[in-house]
């Protein structure tokens, strides 16, 4: 059953058009994770769905009813705001209830329900503080907290865990997966960070200047991006891309020639495919490979060693590149090694940076 | 003993030089008024000025005696209708002003401060005119208006600037709550600008607590000020300056204690801990 749907909204601040006609459905108890670089819209599309901003045309439903005129408080949608927005004065009791308090619901339930909702994100001790004798984490947990109690029809937060340290980001991020797991509520995230996207994503919605460029599971995106921005956007590290010119051509398979290097056969769909003009292998396909096996010659730059694995980052004619390399790899800043690439699962990009290949799902 | 310990006495010392002379400079009116209430009439005027002398407090039993009770009541009806005036106008305004955007808020904000640009007496004469027309003159209601004027494009302009510090993110969090817009500035923003509105409260009360050209002109007999009445008293051919200096003495005990009910919420950090 379809939760939310947008159809073709679109919205301008002045003669600025933020939001160029987004279209999109979240399935009943789905996690839908809008990702994308920072001022593309994404938090302007969740504050419409929330009411909080009205779009400028296109509509909203929420099941099969028509909301694109409810005012916010109609909506029963929890939002956590990037901020927290706590309310100051209040205790954390309090701040979690007042939905509760404008419904009308007597204030033994109340406490009821926050005590309930407090066990659940571990707040039991801290009811009656105020937000400023509280952590960032439990300020966190608090906001989750009052999105929580109304038992809302959605979920919506906005970057919950970008105020948080690298440790508490990661602790939270289970914290709200396992908050899903057991509520399975629909949730819309919005995050610019694309391990956050990756990890928590049941469908990742790709967003780039107010466009939707790309939606699917996070790992359809990752093994077939749509287009360059959805290749280089998600990974960690990047994948390496570099220019190509199609030396010869003989039907589905091309000879490939890039700065400094070897030629490289790469095969494509169809005879009629246009010709390649640059190719993106990601660092695990990439290897650095002793001398005569491999296609370019570089200088190692540095070497991240992680532990699990070695980043292995070199410069060589046709840019940098980075290989991920098992963690006994020994390398030193100022060698010279040769990179070789696992072609077979290279990306083929044209002209307009659109893919030319797909790769099956393994 | 240390050099350290020496500066320190120094900078103590001129501390408290500083300070003496900074209260009797505030105080010395005052203090000249309270002597001046307790002194006789010839006492209160005798040069060089008698510092050791009987006490005579009649002149606070004459405040009872001679009117000045009627006084005392129109003023304090006059301040606190233009406290409760200015605040159930301003406050919305002020909100309105600071969370709906648009160029007419913009350059509204600005033209209910140039109405403070104008000479008062621009403000008095259409007043005048007005209230004459409508048969207010010479009430207190009159006064309160004309203050009204005055006080409410102050008391908006403070306000926007503090509204404006509380982030948008709080009213929306309470939208989303299903507070009505009413609702988001009854539990949202009052609290958190307490502070402010007791400050501004303040400002109004002491404003039209003392206002005397306003009061002066637009009322005659009935509705006399404490102020005007004290300046009417003045003029007349007995100059009672211990009764002037007694009914003086007495109009700060209104105004004091409204300021110290309402210092009692002027207190920091009440926004703290809303975001980050
Ligand atoms: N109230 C507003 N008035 C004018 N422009 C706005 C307003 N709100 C947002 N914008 C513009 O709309 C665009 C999208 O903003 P939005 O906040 O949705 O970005 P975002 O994707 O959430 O970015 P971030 O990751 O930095 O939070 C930006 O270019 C921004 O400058
Ligand atoms: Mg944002």
């Amino acid at each position: 059953m379809v939760a939310i749907r947008l159809q073709d909204i679109r919205k301008s601040y002045g003669p600025v058009e933020v939001i160029k006609g987004v279209s999109f459905e979240a399935e009943q108890g789905e996690f839908v994770v809008f990702v994308g670089p920072s001022g593309c819209g994404k938090s302007t599309i969740l504050r419409m769905i929330a009411g909080l901003e009205k779009p400028d045309s296109g509509e909203i439903y929420f099941g099969d009813d028509r909301y694109t005129d409810v005012p916010p408080g109609k909506r029963e949608i929890g939002m956590v705001f990037q901020s927290y927005a706590l309310y100051p004065h209040m205790s954390v009791a309090d701040n979690m209830t007042v939905s509760l308090r404008l419904a009308g619901v007597p204030k033994t339930d109340r406490r009821k329900r926050a005590v309930e909702v407090a066990r659940m994100l571990k707040l039991d001790e801290l009811l009656d503080r105020k937000p400023a004798e509280l952590s960032g984490g439990q300020r966190q947990r608090v906001a989750i907290g009052r999105a929580i109690v109304r038992d809302p029809k959605a979920f919506l937060f906005d970057e919950p865990l970008s105020n948080l340290d690298a440790a508490l980001r990661v602790e939270t991020r289970l914290e709200i997966s396992r908050l899903h797991q057991q509520i399975n509520t629909t949730m819309i995230y919005v995050t610019h960070d694309q391990t956050e996207a990756m990890t928590m994503a049941d469908r990742i919605v790709l967003l780039d200047a107010g466009q939707v460029v790309q939606q699917g599971t996070p790992l359809e995106l990752y093994r077939n991006p749509a287009n360059l921005f959805v290749a280089t956007f998600l990974g960690s590290p990047k994948m390496n891309v570099l220019d190509v010119a199609a030396v010869s051509r003989d039907g589905t398979t091309a000879q490939l020639t890039m700065a400094g290097a070897s030629h490289v056969s790469v095969t494509l769909p169809s005879p009629e495919t246009a010709d390649p003009k640059s190719i993106g292998v990601r660092p695990e396909d990439t290897r650095i490979v002793p001398e005569g096996e491999g296609v370019l010659s570089g200088t190692i730059i540095s070497a991240e060693h992680l532990g699990s694995e070695v980043l292995v980052h070199t410069e060589t004619a046709a840019g940098q590149i980075i290989a991920k390399m098992p963690p006994d790899f020994s390398a030193h800043a100022g060698d010279t090694v040769w990179v070789g690439f696992n072609v077979a699962r290279a990306h083929l990009f044209d002209a307009d940076g659109l893919t030319i290949n797909n790769h099956a799902r393994q | 003993m240390s050099g350290y310990a020496g500066q320190s006495i120094w900078k103590s010392l001129g501390r408290a030089a500083f300070l003496s002379v900074a209260v009797s400079f505030v105080l010395f009116p005052i203090l000249w008024l309270a002597l001046g209430s307790v002194k006789t009439r010839n006492g209160a005027l005798a040069v060089p000025p008698e510092f050791i002398f009987q006490p005579d407090f009649t002149a606070y039993t004459r405040i009872f005696t001679q009117g000045f009770l009627g006084s005392f009541q129109t003023s304090l009806t006059i301040a606190l209708t233009n406290v409760v005036l200015t605040m159930v106008l301003g406050v919305p305004a002020a909100y309105a002003l600071t969370r709906m955007t648009g160029k007419v808020q913009e350059n509204l904000s600005f033209w209910l401060l140039s109405v403070r640009m104008a000479p008062l007496f621009a403000v008095i004469i259409p007043l005048y005119v007005l209230f004459r027309g409508i048969g207010l003159l010479d009430t207190p209601i009159a006064v309160a208006l004309a203050h009204l004027t005055l006080t409410l494009p102050m008391a908006i302009w403070m306000l926007v600037t503090y509204f404006r510090s509380i982030p948008i993110d709080l009213d929306q969090a309470a939208l989303l709550d299903g507070a009505t817009r009413l609702q988001v500035l009854w539990i949202v923003i009052l609290p958190i600008a307490r502070p402010m509105l007791a400050s501004v409260g303040i400002i109004v009360f002491i404003f039209s607590w003392n206002e005397f050209l306003l009061a002066f002109i637009l009322t005659s007999r009935d509705a006399q000020t404490v102020p005007v009445a004290v300046a009417s008293m003045a003029g007349t051919m007995s100059f009672d300056w211990p009764l002037i200096a007694a009914v003086s003495i007495v109009s700060m005990i209104p105004a004091l204690l409204f300021v110290g009910v309402a210092q009692r919420h002027i207190v920091s950090g009440l926004g703290a801990g809303a975001v980050k």
